[in-house]
């Protein structure tokens, strides 16, 4: 393994002295002088007409600076793929869509300005689950959406069969197989993402047709490329500074639902000055976007050695009140087939359809968690009937380096994988956490008295975007041995700028502190997606590390000049270049650059699908028996990042399992029959705390260390392990509580009363 | 010029006494402002958040007269007279020196996105002025008001405990 100078060692987290000191500034610590402040008025229906709508009252308050409402509003639309959802319109499609804007001199004046405009509706039927959007006499939300489901021919047409999967001949595979079963799986939690901050964006338009964007957003070219258009702007026309952002999980990437970033924009435009538009807990809650609701159909035939000879699917996912990148989370989600399921026979149709509830949108396990629990439950409940350990199907079934998997997202056919082979990660996870011994078979608890039932399961799942998109990064050498990386990755929880910022510190061997990564700000930095898809420490980090290579180049270029030497003789450590063994041919940067001079190093990266991320976990739970309260005593995740950057960092990620395992036993929106949330808050909505944490272990491999992949490389080999943290968790209890109670559950959150009816109909009672 | 006589209220803020007027006008403190209002829009102490709003996620704790108080829940007001202590207040405002929990906090890397990172310091904080070798279980006690999502739990307790474990 090679050594190296800063990766796999720790060293304060960038940006850490800020954030303990209360410096890191967040969306609603910035200040802007002239800063207006804006509110929303939202519907209490589900699905209404606007009859009327009187604003002369709020309009006549004295601070008042702006209202808009579907009469003023611009033309402007979000939605994909045929935009569809109104900046603002007079139909109202969910309870808390947006029915009028107001800007104000300050939060309670535009507070009292929202109380005094008057609306009266006409109330129509709501669409409240997936199984009513989809009935001939449901309502048509959307002209452009006939149906009430979502569109993808446009893909199709254009050879992308982002939404579907078919393999081989699944009537042949079915035909084969010694055993065939079929689950249905019905998630309909609506997890939310639930970042500590709310969303907050601060919106600047200037006369001449440009906005400017700050706040918390956590993937700045993504957001613009989803955003520009609904706003009528070319992407250039729309610069986005991220502050620091506390927490995102996918929920602050604003891939086409970043509607808070269209409000303020046109309260801004219309006043001509900054305006600031904070959620509140219960707009967060209620308004912004959830894991997306899904129900999947899968049969699954196999063969008594574990051989998946067919599988069939339909998985339907839910968009809420507009459908917008939910195509994606479809197709990223569909990888779960090749990672859990491999077959030569697959036909998985899926659908995506709309309601009169919360919108759903991006949350860590991006599709994948949700098709990992729909397949698990099949999978698991057939394995069942072969009598096969899923630790050992695991073992037997996992993708080897070579095989090949179908990947919808961006290829839409097979793709080879590159690795890594999970098979360490499973048994390295498995041998520390006792698998195999504690491991009593379907059905079997692993300790059971008069008042608790223990019982284990195991998850697993795995991704391959981690190389997604294509990359952009600058480095900047300048005459004083200093370097700055332009990139927009954003500060938001995994540590990325600093993984920028160690790969370009080993590259071009200088201390860590000369090396600054520019703000997320997209007038400082290469356009590209940014923070996203677990896509930072591979195809951003990939992009800088060429950067540093393009930049050392021109630095030796210039210094085999100055002695007449090869490029290639040349070595540099901390703003200095030798020739390699001779100590006393050694100048300093600026010889080479001159004072005042500087190089540019550019770095491009054109994207990657076949490098795995993959996560297996291991739980042990305990049931009361009086109560049905699950407590999950013990929790192991193994995984392979190919090679550390930064260890703490990278604990903390896969530490951050928990809201995975709580997406099975506890966490959901609840709705009423009208379709509100009724648990918009955080003590409603329930969430683990600190002496709830259970007894916990990481083992992560680095199994790339020295690159040794198919066709590909990632950064010294890194390719992050963070995201996959809470997808095994589900799968993992539905199988601890099956092996406790003897029930399979197929619908979330598993709630303590249906555990007691579980156990009582167990015991015959 | 006109002259009015205000109520005023004096809190003493990371060792500085803050005065204001109380009453309805923008310059005075409303009878009721929060003091995480007060801190935050006030005296430019952002280090607490402003997160759930009803004292359920612990992002706006701050120390008020040595006790672990929820900012967003607390009156102004109420805090006539009292020592007011924030994440701000913890660093040597002259050498930069940090507080034991700041530095290693920082030295473990425990905390990730930071939001919930100045609410949980200060939990730690008003528990070790009081208990500086709590047991594990104290501390999560102490800490099971504060919401952190992004998994930084482990990190947090393993610190803490790291730097109050008495020598043996």
């Amino acid at each position: 393994m090679a050594e190296h100078r800063y990766l796999g060692k720790n060293q304060p987290r960038l940006a850490a002295r800020d954030i303990v000191t209360g410096r890191a500034r967040y969306a609603a610590d910035e200040k802007i002088a002239g800063m207006l402040w804006a509110k929303v008025l939202r519907s209490p229906y589900a699905y209404a007409k606007i009859i009327d709508i009187d604003t002369s009252k709020a309009e006549a308050l004295p601070g008042v600076k702006a209202i808009i409402t579907y009469k003023n509003a611009p033309h402007w639309k979000a939605g994909m793929i045929i935009p569809h959802k109104h900046l603002l319109s007079d139909t109202v499609y969910f309870i808390g869509d947006a029915v009028a804007l107001i800007a104000a001199e300050t939060e309670a004046i535009a507070d009292e300005a929202r109380d005094l405009i008057k609306v009266e509706y006409e109330e129509l039927d709501p669409i409240l689950s997936i199984e009513d959007s989809m009935k001939e006499d449901a309502p048509q939300l959307y002209p452009e959406i006939p149906g009430n489901v979502a569109d993808y021919e446009p893909f199709a047409n254009q050879g992308m069969a982002l939404t579907q999967e078919k393999v081989g001949d699944i009537e042949a595979g079915f035909a084969e197989a010694d055993v065939i079963h079929e689950v249905t799986t019905v998630l309909e939690n609506a997890q939310n993402p639930l970042p500590p901050e709310s969303p907050g964006i601060i919106a600047e338009w200037n006369g001449e047709d440009y906005v400017t964007v700050r706040g918390s957003m956590s993937s700045n070219g993504l957001c613009r490329m989803m955003n520009s258009g609904c706003m009528n702007l070319p992407i250039s026309k729309m610069r986005v500074i991220a502050s620091y952002v506390g927490g995102s999980y996918g929920s602050k990437h604003f891939s086409s639902n970043g509607l808070i970033i269209h409000y303020a924009a046109a309260l801004s435009k219309a006043t001509g000055k900054p305006v600031g538009l904070f959620y509140d807990r219960e707009e967060h809650l209620t308004c912004q976007t959830t894991r997306m609701n899904s129900i999947g159909k899968y049969k699954i035939g196999m063969k008594k050695d574990g051989t998946i000879t067919a599988i069939q699917g339909e998985w339907t996912g839910e968009a809420g009140a507009f459908n917008g990148e939910h195509y994606m989370i479809i197709a990223v989600g569909l990888i779960s087939q090749g990672v859990l399921a491999q077959s030569k026979n697959v036909d998985i149709s899926t659908k995506i359809v709309l309601t009169n509830r919360q919108t759903s949108g991006a949350f860590r396990g991006y599709g994948y968690l949700e098709n990992a629990i729909h397949i698990s439950n099949a999978l698991y409940q057939t394995l069942e009937k072969i009598d096969l350990d899923p630790v050992e199907y695991f073992r037997r079934n996992r993708l080897k380096v070579g095989d090949e998997f179908y990947h919808a997202y961006m290829c839409s056919g097979m793709v080879k994988a590159a690795g890594p082979d999970a098979l360490e990660m499973i048994n390295k996870g498995a041998e520390k956490f006792r698998w195999d011994e504690r491991w009593k078979g379907f059905g079997v608890p692993t300790y059971e008295d008069e008042n608790v039932v223990r019982a284990v399961g195991v998850g697993f799942c795995g991704q391959s975007d981690v190389g997604e998109q294509l990359a952009n990064e600058n480095v900047n050498l300048t005459f004083d041995g200093g370097v700055t990386v332009s990139c927009v990755a954003t500060e938001f929880g995994p540590g990325t700028r600093d993984v920028m910022r160690k790969i370009a510190a080993e590259a071009l061997n200088v201390d860590l502190s000369m090396v600054r990564v520019t703000d997320s700000d997209s007038m400082a930095a290469p356009y590209e997606w940014g923070s996203t898809g677990s896509r930072s420490t591979y195809a951003m980090g990939t992009a800088v590390l060429k950067a540093c290579e393009d930049a050392k180049r021109q630095l030796f270029e210039r210094v085999a000049q100055i002695f007449h030497c090869p490029p290639e003789a040349l070595e540099t450590k901390d703003g200095m270049v030798s020739i390699i063994g001779h100590p006393e041919a050694t100048v300093p940067w600026i010889a080479a650059i001159g004072f005042n001079g500087s190089i540019t190093g550019v770095g491009n990266f054109g994207g990657e699908y076949n490098v795995l991320v993959q996560q297996v976990q291991f739980i042990e739970m305990e049931l009361d028996k009086k109560t049905g309260k699950v407590t999950v005593l013990e929790q192991l995740c193994s995984t392979d990042c190919g090679q550390i950057v930064n260890p703490d960092a990278l604990k903390g990620q896969l530490d951050g399992y928990f809201p995975g395992i709580d997406m099975a036993i506890r966490e959901g929106m609840i709705w009423d029959k009208d379709g509100r949330i009724v648990n918009p808050n955080m003590i409603d909505y329930k969430t683990r705390t600190w002496n709830e944490i259970p007894k916990h272990e990481n083992i992560i491999l680095e199994s790339a260390a020295d690159g040794n992949y198919v066709g590909t490389k990632p950064p010294y080999g890194a390719f992050g392990a963070g995201e996959p943290s809470l997808a095994p968790g589900i799968p993992a209890l539905t199988l601890a509580i099956y092996n406790a109670t003897g029930k399979w559950f197929t619908t979330y959150p598993i709630t303590p009363k249906e555990i007691l009816d579980a156990l009582r109909e167990k015991e015959g009672r | 010029m006109r002259t009015e006589q205000k109520e005023y209220i004096i809190l003493n803020v990371n060792g500085i006494d803050r005065k204001f007027t109380v009453g309805e006008d923008r310059t005075d403190v409303q009878p009721s402002e929060t003091l995480a209002e007060t801190l935050r829009n006030r005296l430019d102490l952002t280090a607490a958040k402003v997160s759930c709003d009803k004292g359920a996620c612990g992002c706006c704790t701050v120390i008020v007269d040595g006790e672990a108080t929820l900012s967003c829940s607390t009156l102004t007001v109420e805090c006539d007279g009292k020592h007011v202590l924030t994440l701000e207040g913890l660093e040597d405002p002259v050498t930069g020196e940090l507080d034991p929990i700041q530095q290693a906090f920082i030295d473990h890397t425990a905390f990730q996105c930071g939001y919930c990172t100045p609410g949980v310091i200060m939990t730690v904080k008003a528990l070790l002025m009081k208990n500086p070798h709590p047991t594990e279980n104290e501390l999560k006690e102490a800490l099971a008001g504060n919401y952190c999502r992004c998994g930084s739990h482990h990190q947090v307790i393993e610190t803490v405990m790291d730097m109050t474990r008495e020598e043996a």
